[in-house]
């Protein structure tokens, strides 16, 4: 019996983490990390590698969470669609949507930094340096201020993927500098090898062809 | 300058960001008696173009915020010539809160300022509050409308929860008290999945949501 055909299209900080574990068979796609500030784009971006792709796959796992709602209305004709049942990255990153979870009733206020988002240089604290040079060093403080109101601790996903002795020297400096409470939290691969290998449990949503994501899809307690 | 070319001035001059510009201007035109009203449509008009910027990523974050800290401090000026022109009309009492796990609150704050502007007596219950904390707030001291704001996925779910348990505690014979909900990613689809009356991405949109639910109960 032949494997089935798996193909994956994830952002770029989420394949990161999947790329070390990606068997050599699995062809996968990457999306441009900014399209998670405008779900409308990420929707009609992930929809065209979709129809780009179905025909190479009989499954086509997403690297993606609801994420702002932009899975929502993705289908594919031609192919099974699967994704993980997430909030967003963080979740596969952590592991599981219930590790998300608590990690957020624990502290709400937490900025979560891993490699990828680091290195992209999308989080308020990269934009604070890019203000500093644009508009000075007391406009930046006054906007990162209100950005980071209610935050009170800043973590560092240790994924165990890379080596993170330059990444936590950032976190570290940045908490400290913001008046952040710093944290490393343990990350776990454990999501990321179930979107690879299966099985493709209640931990995710999984859309026969032709049929669509549905926001409701991402909650087990919906009726 | 002629009064539509002030107005596109300010629309302009909020749209780039310039702060110092934008409260002079607005200073001038409260002290000269010109209508408070129209100088907040202006500024809600330039939001949704700042908005615009944001989404063809012309602008960061940062630049939303910025806008909205410039919308704020209009508002606040504003306030007492827009407090003068409603004097008598008590407008309703709004409860809002962001809800249980989730602690952003931006949008809140200018909900909130825009109520009061609009002469809504408005008890903010903070972040991240638990709906027991809703509800107890709902039976001392009923409100004419309840705001529930929220951004991520977490806050969805404590909505909902939210929502049942004050309609489930709700007074017999009386009406069951609308509920908005507000967050730059609210949809109709979060509406539903939380069972309220009503959705809003935008602050001034929920003012008029409140007007509206006010007026049907006054009129009633």
């Amino acid at each position: 019996m032949t494997e089935p055909r798996k193909l994956v299209i994830a952002c770029a900080t989420v394949i990161e983490e999947m790329l070390p574990l990606l068997p050599p068979y699995v062809e996968h796609r990457i999306l441009d990390f900014g399209l998670h500030t405008d779900p409308a784009k990420l929707r009609h971006a992930l929809q065209n590698a979709i129809d780009a792709s179905s025909g190479q796959a009989d499954t086509i796992v997403l690297g993606y969470g609801l994420c702002s709602q932009g899975v929502i209305g993705l289908r594919a004709t031609g192919c099974t669609l699967v994704v993980p049942r997430v909030d967003d990255c963080i979740a596969i990153f952590l592991g599981s949507c219930s590790a998300y979870r608590q990690q957020s009733w624990s502290e709400p206020g937490t900025y979560y930094l891993t490699k990828g988002w680091i290195e992209v240089g999308d989080s308020p604290f990269a934009e604070y340096e890019r203000m500093v040079a644009s508009r000075g060093p007391e406009y930046a403080e006054r906007i990162i201020r209100l950005m980071l109101s209610n935050y009170k601790r800043l973590a560092l996903i240790n994924t165990g993927q890379y080596e993170l002795e330059r990444y936590r020297d950032y976190a570290r400096r940045t908490a400290e500098r913001f008046g952040l409470r710093y944290e490393e939290i343990e990350g776990s691969t454990a999501l990321v090898k179930k979107m690879l290998n299966g099985p493709w449990d209640d931990e995710f949503i999984v859309v026969q062809p032709g049929q669509v994501i549905q926001f409701q899809h991402f909650f087990r307690t919906a009726s | 300058m002629a009064g539509e070319e002030i107005r596109q001035t300010l629309i302009a001059h909020l749209v780039d960001l310039d702060e110092t510009y934008v409260l002079k201007l607005v200073r001038r035109l409260l002290d000269e008696g010109q209508d408070p009203l129209t100088i907040i449509k202006d500024c809600e008009h330039a939001m949704r173009l700042v908005g615009e910027r944001y989404e063809k990523r012309e602008y960061y974050l940062s630049g939303l915020i910025m806008a909205g800290e410039i919308f704020r401090e209009v508002m606040t000026m504003s306030q007492p010539s827009m407090e003068q022109r409603l004097m008598g009309n008590a407008s309703g009492r709004v409860l809002l809160g962001t809800v249980q796990g989730d602690i952003h609150d931006i949008g809140k704050g200018i909900v909130e300022l825009a109520l009061r502007c609009y002469g809504f007596t408005v008890e903010d219950l903070g972040v991240d509050v638990p709906p027991q904390r809703f509800l107890e707030h709902v039976q001392n001291n009923p409100p004419d409308v309840i705001g529930l704001s929220g951004l991520v996925m977490v806050a969805y779910e404590s909505m909902r929860e939210t929502i049942q348990m004050v309609r489930g505690h709700s007074t017999p014979g009386q009406g069951a008290i609308p509920v908005i909900i507000g967050g730059s990613i609210i949809s109709e689809a979060i509406c539903r999945f939380a069972g309220a009356d009503f959705w809003v991405t935008d602050a001034m949109e929920g003012v008029r949501i409140c007007q509206h639910i006010v007026h049907k109960i006054n009129s009633s």
